[in-house]
């Protein structure tokens, strides 16, 4: 974080700060599995194409993860950080392999289900370690992945109309924020 | 632009209310209860944390809403896990791993619930500069300091949207074709504002000579106070 300007890292703190209080929200009202992945893309995704540094994401993932593991949200106590660590990972990684896809739709819409299949490996890890029957955590981690697959999806497709009007704006530096260095 | 005096106060109030158990020792009860509950299998440990969280309950002095948060989270996960034990091995030998397990998850969240709910922003600020980098931990301490501020300023944003003629009630928003409305009126506006917030803070930080020294430096009344 140090290799960051204050105002950016700061942009990165809102964005994991604005990702937990939305989860938090939203939690109680919906009740549906894996819907929470919705606000993880797009925060996660939001803060790597606003910030254009290698590991904005994961950064924002990790403060978030942090937050909510302070704040005692999420169903794994500690272990909440890997849960919201995992798919900015899968969004660092994407930019990387995929430099332009911020101006596409259907690619963000790519790299908010594979975050959202990271959430196969949190919630196994998990109800592994609490000593869950094998058999049932498969079934249980298979079925909350294919939710947060489908909503990180969805809320991944916000982030190109997005990231095209702040250009208009000219809050984003137009050389920066499609080419990740 | 906006007033921001309101959140502030309300903080401040908070501020003024001492806390049942210093924001270091919170945190750090939290992690390891937490992880107790992971790590223990046997009825006896989890009746142990379960008793250890009812002192925890009445130390910190939760208010009703938080209570009934933990209660229907407690109901819906257990629900899903005992639904699946008994769809996966009927309801004689399903019916108490699930209720087990349940009961596990249920203490691995608890923890967190019942502490980090009693701290104060500033105390778990200082609190978090102990764990962290002190750029991390002013970074992370001061988005959350903030939140509220964001949290009103984005109300207002989207209340002018909405006298302009923005589709972003709640309700209009489960017609997919006002979901346009919501990214170009009110999200797009809410981004470039949280930039020039968090533009505003780190100008105000570096003013104040922020990142000169390598350990985080707070006023005297920010110091959390020994027990």
């Amino acid at each position: 974080m140090k290799h960051l300007p204050l105002k950016e890292s700061l942009f990165l703190g809102f964005c994991a700060a604005l990702l937990v209080i939305t989860k938090a929200a939203f939690r109680w009202h919906l009740g549906i599995s894996g819907h929470a992945m919705f606000f993880t893309a797009f925060f996660l995704l939001l803060a790597r194409g606003c910030v254009s540094f290698r590991g904005a994401a994961t950064l924002a993932g990790l403060l978030a993860g942090i937050a909510a593991a302070l704040l005692g949200m999420g169903k794994g106590g500690p272990l909440v950080v890997s849960k919201v660590l995992l798919p900015a990972l899968a969004v660092d990684f994407g930019a990387l392999l995929l430099p332009w896809l911020f101006g596409s739709v259907l690619l963000c819409a790519l790299i908010g289900a594979a975050a959202g299949v990271t959430k196969f490996f949190g919630t196994a890890g998990l109800d592994l370690l609490v000593g869950m029957d094998p058999a049932v955590v498969w079934r249980h981690s298979l079925l909350e992945a294919v939710a947060a697959m489908a909503f990180g999806a969805l809320g991944a497709l916000g982030i190109p109309p997005v990231l095209r009007r702040l250009r208009a704006y000219g809050v984003l530096n137009p050389g920066t924020k499609e080419e990740s260095r | 632009m906006f007033s921001t005096s309101l959140p502030i106060r309300r903080q401040h109030d908070q501020l003024q209310a001492p806390p049942p158990l210093p924001a270091g020792i919170a945190l750090l009860l939290c992690f390891v209860l937490s992880l107790a509950a992971i790590l223990a299998r046997a009825p006896a440990a989890l009746a142990w944390l379960s008793g250890i969280d009812l002192v925890l309950i009445f130390v910190q002095r939760l208010d009703r809403r938080t209570l009934l948060r933990g209660a229907r989270l407690c109901l819906w996960q257990g629900g899903v896990v005992t639904g699946l034990y008994l769809l996966r091995y009927g309801p004689a030998a399903g019916l108490w791993p699930g209720l087990h397990i349940s009961w596990q998850l249920l203490l691995v969240f608890l923890p967190g619930l019942i502490l980090i709910s009693g701290v104060s922003g500033s105390r778990m600020a200082h609190a978090l500069g102990k764990i962290l980098p002190a750029r991390s931990a002013f970074v992370l301490a001061a988005s959350l300091k903030f939140l509220p501020l964001l949290i009103t300023e984005i109300a207002a944003i989207a209340e002018a949207q909405r006298l302009r003629g923005a589709k972003i009630r709640p309700r209009e928003l489960f017609w997919p074709g006002n979901w346009g409305d919501l990214l170009h009126c009110l999200v797009a506006p809410a981004v470039v504002r949280i930039l020039e917030i968090a533009d505003n803070i780190a100008c105000a930080a570096r003013i104040r000579e922020f990142g000169r020294y390598p350990a985080r430096s707070c006023w005297p009344g920010d110091r959390e106070e020994s027990p």
